[in-house]
């Protein structure tokens, strides 16, 4: 089963709307990390002086949850950590107490106590550590510092791993409030995107497609590369069915767009490493999108999406040799050629 | 100080952007500039016969995935369906809902409940951690828009807890991808 580290053999830095599907990307040898597609990266912090945090409320938190938030930051800062682990580690605070350093548990840790609600189990000091913002929130980020591949992560992952609490997302909603309390109270643009609390790209936007009068929409740019159909193929010579249309997509990384509003019902890795969500459009018909990386499938199961949303990133997993994605359209559990089909509802592949 | 987007767009560099065959342009093309989503108002609009279109033949092999084409049967819900989507939910989170085993007990149970992804994640779980210790009441199918996907709500000692299950095709077990807590706050 592929890891999370096939994502990051290529990593997205900036898709600047002015030069649209150019995508300056780097190649980073040995690929354990995404810091390029978090534009902050790992490695520059942020400075909050908790003795001069105004008195003002910021995303719905007050005046003394904001103390707190920049107790948070300057412990992350202390360890030398970057502006995207020191919101992780606000965010983490907003979903364990609010930003408050409670003197108090809950029903499934009637022990645990602080900001990071750390329970007494000895990972995280005496009692008055743990009711300490400052104290506590440095022990929090030293095991943060323990997650494997962290910049490869989704936030909300990132702080699960290091709290093991019982919801692995539970933290995701949180993202958003804390990326504006570290920009708010530091007063830098951050580069890190609102909505990404349970992308591993944190610094990158997304890009709407284009819906037809039809309703439906190209699932990425052209050209086509390679069209449905037998075939042999190029790296095995067998011949075999091409069950889709190749386009180029951007490129690696290039924006994938759901072709129909419907329910997600595949999202992750076939038996032959192919990165695979699929849509169910209802009345017998899906889409399929291959070859994306983990860290490029922006969907999840069960999700309702609409036409033109962009679901994912152009990547290279499975049988593939560069980034493109392979399109399919599935018709009662046939796949049929996605060009004819694309045309009959009025979006031209290619 | 980090590095300004603005200088990095300064410099455009491609890498890699080898297709799977053929020799793809450079220089990515966007067919036409982008526009705002409708959102998916108005639903499906399908296209009128979708016996116009040639199925692939059957039995030939998917060269991508190497499946089998025409060999996974198409999921419709029916009454045994519901019973089965519903009964896989209950059983994953009466499988978590376990907090007092100790982690590779817990695990154990859970793990082959889970798609392969959600599991890549509730293996970090402490279930030590875990606020529900028994599911209270029948489970209700609350979304079913799709056969392949049913969204299922439980009554537990912790409140209502969602559970989504899906199944790869009509002949596939139902797996369970997320197990969600009441959203209190």
């Amino acid at each position: 089963m592929p890891d999370r580290k096939q994502g990051a053999v290529l990593a997205i830095v900036a898709v600047p709307l002015v030069v649209l599907g150019m995508l300056f990307s780097l190649l980073l040898l040995g690929g354990s990390s995404e810091a390029a597609c978090n534009p902050t990266g790992g490695t520059t912090s942020v400075t909050i002086d908790p003795a001069t945090v105004p008195d003002t409320t910021i995303a719905g938190y007050r005046h003394d949850q904001l103390v707190n938030a920049a107790y948070v930051v300057q412990a992350g800062k202390d360890l030398g950590l970057g502006v995207r682990d020191q919101t992780i580690g606000v965010m983490t605070a907003m979903g364990e107490s609010s930003l408050r350093v409670l003197d108090h548990g809950d029903v499934a840790g009637p022990d645990s106590r602080g900001l990071f609600q750390q329970r007494d189990n000895g990972a995280w000091g005496s009692l008055a550590d743990r009711m300490d913002p400052y104290i506590s929130s440095t022990n929090f980020f030293k095991a943060l510092m323990q997650v494997e591949d962290r910049e490869a992560l989704e936030p909300t992952i990132v702080a699960h791993r290091t709290q093991h609490n019982a919801d692995p997302y539970h933290y995701t909603r949180f993202w958003d409030p804390a990326v504006a309390v570290v920009e708010g109270l530091s007063g830098i643009d951050t580069g890190l995107a609102p909505g990404a609390g349970g992308q591993v790209c944190s610094g990158v936007d997304l890009v709407p497609g284009t819906v037809t009068a039809s309703g439906w929409a190209p699932p990425g740019a052209g050209p086509i590369t390679s069209p449905y159909g037998m075939r042999v193929n190029p790296v095995t010579g067998i011949y075999r069915l091409h069950s889709g249309t190749d386009l180029q997509a951007g490129g690696c990384n290039g924006p994938i767009w759901a072709a129909q509003a419907g329910v997600v019902t595949k999202r992750g890795f076939d038996s032959g490493g192919n990165g695979t969500i699929t849509i169910d459009h209802g009345g017998g018909v899906q889409t399929s999108y291959l070859h994306m990386y983990d860290s490029g499938m922006l969907v999840d199961v069960g999700d309702q999406v609409s036409a033109g949303q962009q679901i994912a990133r152009t990547g290279s997993s499975g049988n593939s040799t560069g980034c493109h994605l392979h399109f399919m359209v599935i018709v009662n559990g046939s796949p049929v050629d996605p060009v004819p089909f694309m045309a009959a509802v009025g979006v031209n592949l290619g | 100080m980090r590095t300004s987007l603005g200088t990095a767009v300064g410099v455009v560099l491609l890498l890699s952007v080898a297709g799977c065959s053929g020799s793809p342009d450079p220089v990515a093309s966007v067919a036409s500039s982008p526009a705002r989503s409708t959102g998916g108002a108005g639903g499906p609009s399908l296209p009128p016969d979708l016996d116009q279109f040639t199925p692939a033949p059957t039995g030939v092999v998917d060269e991508d995935t190497g499946q089998t084409v025409g060999s996974q049967p198409v999921p419709t819900w029916d009454a045994a369906a519901r019973a089965a989507a519903v009964n896989a939910a209950k059983a994953a989170l009466t499988a978590f809902a376990r907090p007092r085993l100790d982690h590779d007990t817990w695990w154990a149970g859970l793990e082959p409940l889970l798609t392969p992804e959600a599991a890549q994640d509730y293996a970090y779980v402490d279930p030590a951690n875990v606020p529900v210790t028994a599911v209270t009441g029948p489970g209700r199918l609350i979304d079913s828009t799709s056969a392949y996907v049913a969204h299922v709500a439980f009554t537990t000692d912790a409140g209502t807890y969602t559970v989504v299950v899906s199944r790869a095709d009509g002949a596939a077990p139902w797996l369970t991808s997320r197990i969600t807590p009441p959203q209190n706050d």
